[in-house]
Parts: C-alpha cells; sequence; structure tokens
C-alpha cells in the first residue's frame, strides 16, 4: 500500500512540476524503468513534453489507473474508459499531435495506439488535397508523375 | 495533484508552438498511423506526397500492421478465363457503393493454372500447389499479399493433379490427384510452413483394400484438430500427433448421400457445406446426435443459392462469405453474386442463425471467366481501359464494317445496331447479332414509349438510331412506321459503336443529345475531339497476343515475324469518318463498300485487310452459321 501512496514530481519542459502517485507515474514506460534502475529521486525532468501536454497525459493515465483498480463490474468500467478515450482524443490536430509525440517519448502504449488510430480514422476518407492541407504538406509531385501513381491503381480513381 | 508553476511570467512569453507538420513526425509514427489505414485506401493516401507513397508502398508498413496487431481481410477471387489463364481479382469495398472488384495490382500472367480445389491461404501467402486436371504437376507456387508477388516454393515428392489440400496446425496437407500406381495414390505428404519442407507419408487406405478401389480418396476437412477423408464412402480419420489413420465410421457422414454437396468450409470447429438446393447446413462438435442441421433464417438466400452453381464459401473474418454464379449454359459469365452472412449460435448450441449482411454482384472486368463461353458483350470490355485494347479496336471496326456490308448486300438490313449487339469472340472474331427488322422503322419524335419499348431496352438512354427515324406527328410527311429499312440507317449506327468504341465507352449520343442534333442543336464533334489522345501504339505486339491466343503452334510463328513493327494510327481519319458516317443527310453518307475502299487504306494498315482477314478466313473454314453455332454452343 505504501508503494502506491509514493508521490512523484513530474517537471514539464517550462518546469512546472506535476505530483502524481507512483502507480500513475509507471505508465509511462520510461518513467518505470528509471525508477526500476533505481537511478532517479523523486522528481524527475521531461523535458521534451510542455506542461500542458504533460497534464492530459497525466490526466489520461490517471484515469486509466482509476479503472484499473477498480474490481468488478468491468463491463461498465471498460465501457467508460472507452468514452472517455474517446472524448479524450477529440483535439485539435496540433494538440494531438503533441499528444502522440509525448506518448512516444513517454512510452505510453494505449495512448500511442487510440492517437494513432485516431489521425488514421482521419486520414482515411480524405482527399489527397486535405491530408496535405491539415498536415502542412507540400505537394512535391509533378502533374506528369501524379499522372503516373494515378494510372497504377486507376480503380481507386473512380467515383 | 498539485500543479506547481515555478514561473508564470516565462509561461506567458513563449509563443505559440509552431504548428506540427506529418513531415517532422518520427518515421515509426508516420507507419503507425498509415499501418491502421485500410490498404484500399494506399493509392489515393499515395498521392499525398512522395515520402507517404514510399512510405505506402513499403515493406515495412506490413510489419508494423503485424506489430500493432492490425488486420485485414482481404478476398482474392481467380476466374480460370477461356484461355485456361488465371486472372486474380481482389475484393474491393468502396464507401458508397457496396463491393466491386479490381484486378490485383500484379501481374497475372505469372499465375499457375489453378487446380480445382481451392489455394491455401497461410497468413498472407497463398500456396497453388500441383497442376490442374490432366496437367499433374509437382510445382508449388506461392502468391505474397503484401508485395503482390509469386515465387516458387519446394516441390511436392510426386506430380499430382487437382489434389486435396488443407491446412492444420502450421502444415499443408496434399493428398490425390496421383493415380500412377495403387501405392502412390495411397501417398499423401505434407509441408512444413516453418521449415518449407516436404514429408511423404501413407494414406488412409490398409492393404486388404487394395484391389477394392483404385480412386483417390479425398480430403474432406479438418475438424476439430484431426482429418477427415472420405473414400468408398467410410470416413478415415488422421490424427497429425500420432500420424496414424483410423476408420471413423463406415457409412460416411461426412459424405452425406442424401443430397450433393457444393462447398466445404471450417470456421472455428464448425463445418459448414453447401448442397446442390441452395441449403447451407453445419455441423458442429457440440450438438448430441452429430447430424448435419440446416443454418436458419436464410430462406430467402436459399432461393438464390438454388440457381447457384460453383459455389464458393470462405471464412471472411468471422462471417461466412458465399460465392456463386447462376449462369445457365451458353451465356457469358463475368458476374458473381456474393452474400456475406453473419452466424449466430442459438439454444445453448443447438441452433445455427445465419443473418444476411447483404447480398450483391460483382462485375468482372473480363469477357468471361468460364471454359466454353466465348461471347462477350462489347460493354464489358469497356472496363479494361488500356491502350492496348484501341488496338483491338480498330480490328474489330474493320470487321463490323465488312458484317454490314455482307448483310446491305444480301439486302438486309440491321436495324438495330449498337454495342450490345456487336459479339465479339476470345479470339477477336466480330459477329453482329440480333437483327431487328421486326422493330418499327420509324418512331415518333415526341413520344418515347416506343423507343424505350423497342430500342431502349437496358434502359441506359443511349440512342442509336439514325436522326431520320424519328417522324413528328402530324408533320409534313406521313411516314409508315413499317417502311422499310435503309443502308444509310444503319452507316449511322455503325458510326456511333464506333465513336462509342474509341471514346472508351463514352456513348456519343443519348436520346436527348440525338434528338437535339436532329434539330442541330447538338454538336457531336467536340465530343469527338476525345478520340485518340495517343496517335501511335505498338500494333503488333497485340497481334502476338490475339494470334497466339487463336490458335497453337502456327500463330507463335507468325507472330515473331511480326512482332518487329510500329505503327502510327492516323487518328484524325477515324475522326473524320465517324463524322461522315453520323451527317444528318442520310443520302450523304456512303455504303458500307465504300468506306471500306475510301477509308480503310488510310485508318488500317495495309496487311491488316485483307491479309489478315483471309488468314483468319483461313483458319476457320466453317461458313459463317456454322460457325456462329460452333462458337456458342461447342
Amino acid at each position: 500500500m505504501s508503494e502506491s501512496n509514493k508521490k512523484i514530481s513530474l517537471i514539464s519542459s517550462e518546469g512546472e512540476a506535476f505530483e502524481v502517485s507512483e502507480a500513475v507515474a509507471r505508465e509511462f514506460e520510461i518513467v518505470a524503468h528509471m525508477l526500476e534502475d533505481g537511478c532517479s529521486g523523486s522528481s524527475i525532468p521531461i523535458t521534451t513534453v510542455d506542461s500542458n501536454i504533460l497534464g492530459k497525459v497525466i490526466e489520461y493515465c490517471t484515469k486509466h489507473v482509476e479503472v484499473g483498480n477498480v474490481e468488478g463490474n468491468s463491463e461498465k468500467a471498460e465501457k467508460d474508459l472507452e468514452e472517455f478515450d474517446k472524448r479524450f482524443i477529440a483535439v485539435e490536430m496540433n494538440t494531438l499531435f503533441s499528444l502522440i509525440l509525448a506518448a512516444n517519448y513517454l512510452n505510453v502504449k494505449g495512448l500511442l495506439n487510440i492517437g494513432c488510430q485516431k489521425v488514421a480514422d482521419t486520414i482515411k476518407d480524405m482527399k489527397p488535397e486535405e491530408v496535405r492541407s491539415i498536415f502542412n504538406i507540400e505537394n512535391d509531385y509533378t502533374p506528369a508523375e501524379e499522372e503516373v501513381v494515378r494510372k497504377e491503381n486507376e480503380w481507386a480513381f473512380q467515383p | 495533484m498539485i500543479s506547481q508553476e515555478v514561473d508564470s511570467t516565462e509561461k506567458k512569453t513563449i509563443p505559440e508552438p509552431p504548428s506540427i507538420s506529418f513531415s517532422s513526425l518520427p518515421h515509426e509514427i508516420a507507419e503507425n498511423i498509415l499501418a491502421r489505414v485500410s490498404r484500399w485506401k494506399y493509392p489515393r493516401l499515395s498521392l499525398v506526397s512522395k515520402s507517404f507513397r514510399s512510405l505506402l508502398s513499403s515493406m515495412e508498413i506490413y510489419k508494423t500492421r503485424s506489430q500493432i496487431g492490425v488486420q485485414e481481410t482481404c478476398v482474392y477471387i481467380c476466374l480460370e478465363l477461356p484461355n485456361q489463364c488465371a486472372s486474380w481479382f481482389s475484393l474491393f469495398k468502396r464507401d458508397s457503393s457496396g463491393n466491386s472488384v479490381v484486378p490485383s495490382p500484379f501481374s497475372s500472367s505469372h499465375s499457375p493454372p489453378l487446380p480445382y480445389n481451392c489455394p491455401q491461404t497461410v497468413g498472407s501467402k497463398i500456396y497453388i500447389i500441383g497442376g490442374p486436371d490432366k496437367k499433374p504437376s509437382s510445382s508449388v507456387r506461392i502468391l505474397d499479399c503484401k508485395s503482390h508477388t509469386w515465387h516458387d516454393g519446394p516441390n511436392m515428392t510426386v506430380a499430382r493433379e487437382c489434389a486435396s489440400t488443407l491446412l492444420l496446425g502450421e502444415k499443408i496437407y496434399v493428398l490425390g490427384g496421383c493415380n500412377i500406381d495403387v501405392y502412390s495414390t495411397n501417398l499423401f505428404e505434407v509441408f512444413d510452413i516453418r521449415t518449407q519442407s516436404w514429408t511423404a507419408l501413407t494414406g488412409p487406405r490398409s492393404g486388404e483394400d487394395d484391389e477394392v478401389s483404385h480412386t483417390c480418396c479425398s480430403i474432406v476437412n479438418v475438424f476439430e484438430g484431426k482429418i477427415y477423408a472420405a473414400e468408398n464412402l467410410k470416413d478415415y480419420a488422421y490424427e497429425p500427433k500420432h500420424g496414424t489413420w483410423k476408420l471413423v465410421r463406415e457409412k460416411s457422414r461426412f459424405l452425406p448421400r442424401s443430397f450433393k454437396v457444393m462447398f466445404w468450409c471450417e470456421m472455428e470447429n464448425v463445418l459448414y457445406l453447401c448442397t446442390d438446393l441452395g441449403y447451407l447446413l453445419w455441423y458442429g462438435s457440440e450438438i448430441e446426435d452429430r447430424e448435419w442441421r440446416e443454418i436458419k433464417g436464410l430462406d430467402k438466400l436459399r432461393k438464390h443459392l438454388k440457381t447457384g452453381m460453383g459455389v464458393e464459401m470462405v471464412n471472411y473474418g468471422g462471417m461466412l462469405l458465399v460465392m456463386w454464379h447462376s449462369y445457365p449454359y451458353h451465356c457469358i459469365r463475368n458476374k458473381i453474386w456474393y452474400a456475406k452472412i453473419c452466424l449466430e449460435s442459438r439454444c445453448s448450441g443447438r441452433e445455427m442463425w445465419g443473418k444476411v449482411e447483404c447480398v450483391d454482384v460483382l462485375t468482372f472486368p473480363v469477357e468471361s471467366f468460364a471454359r466454353f463461353y466465348y461471347v462477350v458483350y462489347l460493354k464489358c470490355l469497356f472496363f479494361l481501359k488500356h491502350s492496348v485494347y484501341l488496338a483491338f479496336f480498330l480490328c474489330w471496326f474493320l470487321q463490323l464494317l465488312l458484317a454490314v456490308k455482307q448483310c446491305h448486300e444480301k439486302g438486309i438490313c440491321h436495324g438495330d445496331i449498337k454495342c450490345e449487339n456487336v459479339l465479339v469472340t476470345s479470339w477477336n472474331w466480330l459477329y453482329l447479332a440480333d437483327f431487328a427488322s421486326f422493330k418499327p422503322t420509324y418512331i415518333p419524335y415526341d413520344d418515347p414509349s416506343d423507343f424505350s419499348f423497342f430500342y431502349d431496352t437496358r434502359g441506359q438512354r443511349l440512342c442509336y438510331l439514325a436522326p431520320e427515324r424519328f417522324y413528328e406527328h402530324g408533320g409534313e410527311t406521313k411516314v409508315a412506321q413499317d417502311a422499310p429499312l435503309k443502308p444509310s440507317m444503319d452507316i449511322f449506327a455503325v458510326g456511333c459503336v464506333i465513336a462509342e468504341l474509341f471514346l472508351e465507352g463514352q456513348p456519343l449520343f443519348e436520346l436527348a443529345q440525338l434528338l437535339a442534333y436532329r434539330r442541330g442543336q447538338h454538336d457531336p464533334s467536340q465530343h469527338l475531339e476525345k478520340v485518340f489522345p495517343n496517335a501511335s501504339f505498338f500494333f503488333l505486339f497485340i497481334f502476338s497476343i490475339f494470334l497466339a491466343d487463336c490458335s497453337t503452334s502456327i500463330s507463335n510463328h507468325i507472330c515473331l515475324s511480326f512482332s518487329f513493327c510500329c505503327i502510327q494510327i492516323p487518328d484524325p481519319g477515324i475522326r473524320k469518318m465517324i463524322l461522315h458516317m453520323i451527317q444528318l443527310e442520310p443520302e450523304a453518307r456512303l455504303s458500307a463498300e465504300n468506306y471500306l475502299q475510301n477509308y480503310v487504306g488510310v485508318i488500317f494498315p495495309n496487311y491488316f485487310s485483307p491479309f489478315l482477314h483471309t488468314l483468319y478466313c483461313c483458319w476457320n473454314t466453317l461458313p459463317s452459321d456454322m460457325r456462329v453455332t460452333t462458337t456458342v454452343f461447342c
């Protein structure tokens, strides 16, 4: 019991400290490894993630740890968690990318999964132009090259 | 949770983070995202940028897929074409309009001919083992569905034709199809996918049975981890762990004699089969009496399946995907029906209920997929938007003119020449069908019902009728509806058909457009500008294809001598000719013979006619009528 009550401070890139329980901090695999190696004290700097995003990632992990601890009634809890994930990930693209990058860096698998899935769902039915505009991608095809790509799989471009 | 602001003033001065672009994401994240998108979206997404394309076309993305556990069921359909070649397609789910098929993006030409049994699928690989009927082979060809490439697997120990294969664990078992002697008939062998090696084993037949039968026994299915085989209506089971065969039943239950089995399929320890009366049955280990039972709730589907032929069933991500065609004899075949069925076990496993998710038809961009059915609607070929087909069109064009000339010489006018009535065999011989002398020559301009009834049975509102065939009620000239047809009317229709050919299936006139053209308010020449965007083709390459298609060794010989030339097709010639044929003034149109004389020299290469045409005629010595009979009914 005592272990789960232990508090750990996570310091964002702006130097802001977030105090969380060890169980939540362990959701960050990178932190979990540090703790296991015993190479860190009670405050861990997370230099690549800013306060806003770190706060969100902590919110995500806290919720998942909470639900994980509740015993019984698992079906409802799972449904709740799904709802939570859905709401949690419904953010604008920039934040979503920041969350994915943070999840990748901190190695929070669940968040990385839902983040990537959300992006995939967003782009899967988009036209190439739309994908370019939301991702700031420049079209580096010449019209002739584009035509070649279209020709390769003509069936995909028929209405 | 307590959050402390260490330095609040500093926070305010931090500018908005620059917007993150996709390209700044680490490679593995970009891959992680794209791996979650269906592969059917890849062609479209490849257009975003070059880096997208390279990500999506690399094999790495499939590794990522398996790492993050993304699976996608793809259905591949292989058709045997009349020339016995195999042609591969995949089932492609469109967002808007259900499923359709697309030619698989790998060269079907490397596909081995299909044996009659089902190829085995292991993960993303399709194994084709042995040869088709009467062509035994020990070869193993493997199609990798990720890269869409073929490669050879290690050969079997004996050559087999139409062998039964099945997958159990990580091994493929092959039995039958090898009737050289009693010993080899009984031999079966197993392919270990991990070690990629074959081992020969002994089949179910024991010594005393030897003289009883010389027929090969067939593997029925995998069920509860055992292989069941039926022979002489007895059931045998093979236990892979011990490597032994056991006689299970003297009276086969796997080959029920009361009905004819169309196809088998095993899913999650339940066997499914379809009978020739359209019943879908199931057989599970849970039910006490172990009898075949009907899947309930499929009465409507049964009516479909009853007329179905060549039924195939496949496990489609937990659903039962049934495919069949419903063609009678003497008919083109390019459509396949399919139904997706969700299965639900009820009454504590005693009943199986099926819910039909969808029933639809797939149209294949091939002429026909059975062996003896050569006749095809021209329409079907328009899916093949490939420049080489334009050269075929030229060949058909010439034949169409010759055909019209032949009937006009005999004093017969066709009256309803349209794409549907022009039939082309797989060896590119053209027939003009459905002569329509019974249809009215003249139809009222202001009453579309006659047009719909006689000339638009498919409801496409396309019109190939010459403008002078429409008359106005109460007009100055009174015409009898059944006045004789004139050759110039056919010429107009030929012009429309040819135009449609070269416009890759775009019709020249819809009814409304034709009526406007009749009034002088519509100009088709603009539309015709699109004819032949590219003027040159490697013409004789095509010839080598269809000569090879058409007959055996002689043709190969001839192909070689032809395959060096490249011919420029003078495109303005065709356009001019079409415009001449569809001009409003019937008297100004020439006869088919005159078109052949005046234009053919310009449009077609010299050897095309008369040399090739006569060559074809020599090969095909039968008179025209006999030829039709043999083509259609052989």
